[in-house]
């Protein structure tokens, strides 16, 4: 009997520690797939953040540095230039990406670096107990704005691709989600572009992937991908937000 | 008088819990206490545990290197930690889930099926782990068991009041069990 799929040998199986619903899981075998698909899992190296991915290298079977708080691009910075010939990834959370890290992300898009960024928002802050993150939506009640966030005394939400999609050197961003598997089908591709684009050494790949978290936002797991659907996706629209003109040709 | 107690098991078991109400029921009697927690980063699961030592003089560091009481709430814990009873302590083993029985005589083990009790005698399976910290307190005396009745006076409030009945029964079901 012929195998049509196989989990890949990306992700280890048997320590995954994330919470029922979230999708990591998902996020996590993407990119892997990716890297496997292009026969890349020995010549890759990524940076894992600080938040509930902390543990990203316990899952993902390549090498991996842990960055200190949001400084996940710089140290891809570094390891990108010393090691021009490998595939090098950031994957990071709101919290780390967008608060903290606001520095190191725009500067790493700026001086157009040549590695891709996972970027995983989920609305809200995960490992350290659900405080609202910078991406968290107006009126959503998170441990830290339990009334609901107030866009008179916090503003609105940030939004990142969009944000990075004008500096000149990203090179490709877009948003994706993974609340449906014709969306998760999507974020592979996105990611797959995002790969292309680094190993063309076109510039900074960044690709926002909307994402649940079922324990801080209360939900159950299907509830929580409706609410990716019903309230994420109208304020982060999900689109190709820059892409270079060399894969402009090829339609999606 | 001192007692070190070291209480572990996994993330979303109450272990931290049971470790408070003993750190708050300590204070009520006017005792010394410290309570020191250490869990990873997971959100569920992963594993947690606390160091509580209560004594009736001030206590020079929360970080013990042996105990008197070890609580083991699964069994990984269990093969973890029991290096650090001393010989002659109180081990506390959530037979429940942990299957492994202890050779030998060097500690005074205690097979609570915790989960049972919660489920049958309790009513509500999600009290084992105050079915548990009766068990501890009725054979370790380091509290007066109605002390309990003024902590979960003070911890659970609001919503949480209406869960004080279901808990004082747990708490003193093992107790109670162990006289019929």
């Amino acid at each position: 009997m012929k195998s049509i799929f196989e989990y890949t040998r990306g992700m280890n199986r048997e320590i995954n520690t994330y919470c029922p619903g979230c999708t990591h899981g998902i996020a996590h075998r993407l990119v892997m797939e990716a890297l496997e698909e292009n026969g890349d899992l020995g010549n890759a190296i990524g940076v894992s953040p600080v938040g509930c991915s902390i543990l990203a290298h316990h899952v993902m079977n390549v090498d991996m540095l842990e960055a200190a708080h949001g400084r996940a691009p710089a140290v891809a910075t570094g390891i990108r230039r010393v090691h021009p010939d490998k595939v090098v990834f950031t994957y990071q959370g709101d919290g780390d990406l967008a608060s903290i890290g606001t520095g190191e992300i725009v500067h790493a898009a700026h001086r157009g670096e040549k590695f891709s960024t996972f970027f995983i928002n989920n609305a809200i802050y995960g490992m350290t107990g659900g405080q609202m993150a910078p991406t968290s939506l107006v009126g959503q009640k998170t441990t830290t704005s339990v009334n609901g966030r107030d866009e008179r005394l916090v503003g609105k939400p940030i939004r990142m691709a969009e944000l990075i999609a004008t500096i000149e050197g990203a090179a490709y961003v877009e948003r994706v989600a993974l609340d449906t598997p014709a969306n998760v089908r999507k974020a592979k591709r996105a990611i797959q572009t995002a790969l292309e684009v680094q190993k063309a050494g076109l510039g900074f790949s960044f690709v926002e992937i909307l994402s649940t978290c079922p324990t801080n936002w209360g939900l159950s797991p299907v509830d929580s991908l409706k609410f990716i659907k019903e309230q994420m996706i109208p304020y982060y629209p999900l689109k190709v937000f820059k892409r270079p003109l060399e894969l402009m040709k090829e339609s999606k | 008088m001192e007692k070190k107690f070291l209480l572990t098991g996994f993330g979303g078991q109450g272990v931290l819990l049971i470790g408070q109400m003993i750190a708050y029921g300590a204070m009520y009697e006017d005792l010394e206490v410290t309570w020191m927690p250490s869990y990873g980063p997971e959100m569920r699961g992963g594993t947690a545990n606390c160091t509580v030592i209560v004594s009736d003089k001030p206590i020079a560091s929360p970080v013990p290197s042996q105990v008197d009481v070890l609580l083991a709430m699964n069994e990984p814990s269990l093969n973890k930690y029991l290096g650090q009873l001393k010989k002659g302590g109180d081990l506390f083993i959530n037979s429940s889930i942990i299957e492994k029985k202890i050779e030998g005589d060097q500690y005074n083990v205690h097979y609570v099926d915790c989960a049972a009790i919660a489920e049958d005698y309790v009513g509500s399976s999600k009290s084992a782990n105050m079915v548990m910290l009766g068990a501890i307190l009725d054979a370790t005396k380091v509290l007066d068991p109605s002390v309990m009745e003024k902590t979960f006076q003070k911890t659970m409030k609001g919503k949480k009041a209406k869960f004080i009945p279901s808990n004082m029964k747990a708490v003193n079901a093992w107790r109670e069990l162990k006289n019929v």
